[in-house]
């Protein structure tokens, strides 16, 4: 379905176009939520408020070719506003891998299916170890796969230092994972240890 | 030949400590490249050397291989089913109806400029930290345009200030008007002070016509707690039926303007 037709018919009102809108773009909404927030709850209460505030401002979006990067934006603002006014309270605790929402996935083979879901929620947890802007980069360029150059319009910083900030958010995301996997600590960003098993 | 490879690798730690420092922090920065197979040959052919005998940089290369096709995984939640019912729900048709019709109508001219601005406003009041920094920029502004010597507002604050304690009568043209107003703020406190003179007189009226009876009933209560106190429960009890009725008289005469005051 063409979505500039389908946000001109949004915006005279129409609620089935409506619909269909929040059906294409629910689950990426929630997902961005949910990574920047690390909560499900939290996360789908402002997924909806983000709804409202989008259909409420419809009128606004005038480059419907846009309207992914034009939503995109609200949930990022959106999610960052709620990381403020979270921020007098206590720090939030590792979610739960159980209680998480069910991801996409792809494997058809149940034993493939299993390892796929135990990587992803392994992925889930480690990219809320990340600083903020690792994760935000993380978000946007590897799991939502938004071009580097939109992020840095977005983040409001230069290419290169979005490309810099993206080889090293992968890496820290890697050691986020080799530490919940109980792996061989790898060495910090910079220098640290050079191989474990070479002074033992 | 165990010990061996532990004395080389000792021996390499050392010197490289003495000399470069530890390779882990380059290597750290190529592997998302060799990751991605974007390395040029002989930096891949380094890197790979490096992981053959860094455990810690070889498990980084593993998790950033299984964990790059991983992420894109990750892009969508489902929800379920009854969040889309829930946004539906918040967003019925009649919130559209009350919002102003879409691009199609569209004025043009000096209103066109007020719409786009006004919907360029109200995108960007969406961006956090937006409101306050507008506020410091206003507030710089407005310092600049007041309180610098030689600025064009200079001399607004004090004449603001001037016509807060003066009072309105000193704006031109808003004489009349002041007159005009203090003129009706008179009449309506003579009619205040009349009404209020008129219910103190009734007041004072009341007072009067019921004072016998409340006088009876104050003796007919005294008399009754006397009669209590000599243990004469009879006389007491009749004296306390005085006093009730002497009570009710003078309620009644209190409240109903046409009662005739009568003794007992």
């Amino acid at each position: 379905m063409d979505q500039a037709q389908l946000l001109q018919r949004c915006q005279t009102g129409d609620e089935l176009a409506w619909e269909v809108l929040v059906r294409t773009h629910q689950g990426r909404v929630c997902a961005i939520a949910w990574h920047y927030l690390g909560d499900q709850d939290e996360a789908l209460d402002v997924a909806q408020d983000i709804f409202v505030r989008v259909y409420r401002s419809l009128d606004t979006c005038t480059e419907p070719e846009r309207f992914e990067h034009w939503l995109t934006r609200i949930v990022r603002n959106a999610c960052i506003d709620k990381l403020r006014r979270r921020k007098a309270r206590p720090p939030r605790q590792d979610i739960p891998a159980d209680e998480m929402m069910s991801l996409a996935s792809s494997a058809a083979d149940p034993e493939q299916q299993w390892l796929s879901n135990a990587r992803q929620k392994l992925v889930q947890v480690a990219l809320q170890r990340l600083s903020g802007i690792n994760r935000e980069i993380i978000v946007l360029k590897d799991i939502q796969g938004l071009p580097l150059e939109q992020i840095a319009t977005m983040l409001d910083l230069p290419l290169g230092t979005v490309k810099s900030r993206s080889s090293r958010a992968r890496v820290e995301l890697a050691r986020a994972i080799v530490e919940l996997e109980g792996g061989p600590a790898p060495s910090g960003p910079v220098g640290g240890g050079f191989g474990a098993e070479a002074v033992s | 030949m165990n010990g061996g490879r532990r004395d080389g690798e000792g021996f390499l730690r050392d010197v490289l400590a003495r000399t470069s420092g530890s390779p882990c922090g380059r290597a750290e920065t190529l592997l998302p490249d060799l990751t991605d197979g974007l390395l040029a040959d002989l930096d891949r052919q380094l890197v790979q050397a490096h992981l053959e005998h860094c455990a810690p940089c070889r498990a980084l290369a593993v998790a950033l291989g299984w964990a790059g096709p991983v992420l894109p995984q990750l892009a969508v939640v489902d929800p379920g089913e009854a969040f889309t019912a829930s946004v539906l729900a918040r967003t019925s048709r009649r919130q559209r109806l009350d919002l102003p019709s879409p691009a199609t109508a569209r004025p043009s001219g000096m209103a066109g400029v007020m719409d786009h601005v006004g919907r360029w406003w109200a995108e960007r009041i969406l961006v956090p930290g937006f409101a306050p920094r507008v506020a410091y920029v206003a507030t710089v502004v407005l310092v600049l345009l007041t309180s610098v010597p030689g600025a064009p507002l200079r001399a607004v604050p004090g004449a603001a200030l001037k016509l807060m304690t003066a009072g309105p009568a000193v704006l031109p043209g808003t004489a009349g008007a002041a007159q005009w107003v203090d003129a009706r703020a008179a009449e309506g406190q003579a009619v205040v002070a009349g009404r209020w003179d008129g219910l103190a007189a009734r007041l004072r009226e009341k007072g009067e016509r019921s004072q016998p009876a409340r006088a009876q009933a104050f003796a007919h209560a005294a008399a009754a707690w006397r009669q209590l106190e000599d243990r004469r429960l009879s006389e007491a009890g009749m004296e306390g039926l005085g006093a009730l009725d002497a009570s009710r008289r003078a309620w009644t005469l209190w409240w109903n303007d046409d009662e005739q005051t009568t003794g007992e």
